[in-house]
């Protein structure tokens, strides 16, 4: 988990898993994460090449759910309607105690937005809508189990 | 599943209470005999009679508490089986045809009961719920409806604890009456009892109230967030998206359209969502945003999400709910 004076690794493969933690609010009756459980335009995650699952929960959420996503699950951009293009990255941003720490982050012509209202409203509910849909849940929020084996960790 | 509150379980059933508490009376008594024989032996063996005449007082004195616990005892067991009498005679002389919406003779008497008799009135209902015997079931519910409904803080833990074990019951009439009492109480710690009510409910009708409810319960959890409630310095729900959210709820339930979700929402506000029996890939929410602002989305993972702004009125919420039941069932 500690970064131990280790480089930023800014390749990301598509298929690499971003856990995040998710409170028992965020999950419907089926057990599914909803959109309004998605941090917009900055989502904190922990990759998966660098970490396990349950790092996510650390050092206090232990009680929370995970979901994981893929990166390739991320939309690239997204256009509103009257065609402004906003464009979607995961960037490894690592910390003194967590290096996997990593955050997708939205971009327009390049920058970021300096605030939350410079991006459209329909771009910024499209993004959640997406990402949420895609997420597999690897543990329920209030059990112990990893409901799925996680990947090697670098 | 064990309950956060749980009344001293056996004793609740009045009857029962009431010759254990003789009995204990009964084995005070036994001791009181003992305790003169044991007295009255030993001042035989003593003979310095100063500390004999010490000895003897005190144990009068001792003599003339146990009686007056006695005393005092026997009268709190007949007031409260007075109180048993009568609520059970309100209950089994009950022949009214209740209404869901109006009060009736035996709810004004009840809660009448409670504000006089407070806790040991709750008591006694708990009893007669849940061992009821020559008590009609509509009664029963009728009882619970108003559980829920009266506003009496010490009963409070009680009322919320009958009402969610009575949640099992097997009359449907009765579970009835729980959904209309926890629905006055609106307390989330139903949340968890609801659940597993709805998983082994059999009635169809009973089953799409219960889920009713829970959404109702979900908002009410919603708003007693605290700031950074999701860990990354979220605000809870304000007062426009709490209101836009039960008022569309309220739409909800006039058509009979069950949201799958309501949540807090990390972006601040709430979010009710929606998923499809039909079909897996169908996804919609309307998020109402503290900032004063209400989005809907429909999305079905094979073409982009569809978003749009949602009027703030009743009628713009209820296009944006007709437009969601289409594209879920279609």
């Amino acid at each position: 988990m500690y970064r131990n004076n280790r480089l930023v690794d800014p390749n990301f493969q598509k298929d690499e898993r971003l856990y995040y933690r998710c409170q028992e609010d965020f999950f419907d009756e089926k057990g599914n994460i909803v959109g309004s459980s998605i941090k917009f335009p900055t989502c904190s995650v922990n990759r998966g090449k660098y970490s396990k699952p349950e790092d996510v929960l650390l050092p206090d959420y232990l009680n929370w759910g995970i979901v994981e996503f893929q990166v390739g699950n991320i939309p690239a951009q997204l256009k509103t309607p009257d065609g402004k293009e906003f464009d979607f990255k995961v960037e490894h941003d690592p910390t003194e105690e967590n290096y996997s720490h990593s955050e997708i982050r939205t971009y327009k012509d390049g920058l970021i937005p300096k605030t939350n209202k410079q991006v459209a409203d329909s771009v910024k509910k499209s993004f959640r809508t997406i990402v949420s849909q895609y997420a597999v849940v690897l543990k329920q929020p209030g059990t112990i189990t990893i409901l799925k084996e996680e990947e090697e960790i670098s | 599943m064990t309950h956060l509150y749980e009344p001293q379980s056996d004793i609740t059933f009045y009857s029962s209470l009431i010759n254990y508490q003789a009995s204990v009376l009964n084995e005070i008594s036994k001791i009181d005999y003992l305790k003169s024989q044991v007295i009255t032996q030993f001042l035989s063996q003593i003979d310095d009679i100063y500390y004999s005449k010490i000895i003897e007082d005190y144990f009068a004195v001792l003599k003339t508490e146990t009686s007056s616990i006695i005393t005092e005892t026997s009268s709190i067991i007949n007031y409260e089986a007075d109180i048993y009498l009568e609520i059970e005679s309100l209950f089994i002389d009950s022949r009214e045809i209740f209404k869901d919406d109006t009060e009736s003779n035996f709810s004004r008497q009840l809660t009448a009961f409670i504000y006089k008799y407070g806790i040991m009135a709750v008591e006694a209902i708990t009893g007669l719920i849940l061992y009821r015997k020559d008590i009609a079931v509509e009664v029963v519910s009728e009882a619970l409806r108003w559980l829920g409904n009266i506003n009496h803080p010490e009963s409070y833990k009680f009322r919320l604890w009958v009402l969610e074990k009575c949640l099992e019951d097997s009359f449907r009439n009765v579970r009835n009456g729980v959904i209309l009492g926890l629905s006055s109480l609106n307390d989330p710690d139903a949340i968890k009892y609801l659940r597993d009510a709805i998983s082994s409910e059999v009635s169809d009708e009973m089953r799409y109230n219960m889920q009713q409810l829970l959404a109702q319960l979900k908002l009410k959890k919603a708003s007693s967030l605290q700031k950074n409630w999701d860990s990354y310095g979220a605000d809870p729900p304000n007062a426009f998206a709490l209101f836009w959210a039960e008022k569309t709820l309220a739409i909800l339930s006039q058509k009979r359209f069950l949201p799958s979700h309501v949540a807090p929402s990390v972006e601040n506000g709430i979010g009710i969502s929606f998923s499809s029996d039909f079909f897996e890939d169908k996804y919609s929410d309307i998020e109402f945003f503290n900032e004063g602002n209400i989005l809907a989305v429909i999305y079905n993972r094979q073409e982009d999400p569809e978003v749009w702004e949602v009027d703030v009125s009743i009628e713009g919420i209820t296009s944006a709910i007709e437009k969601i039941y289409v594209f879920l069932q279609q």
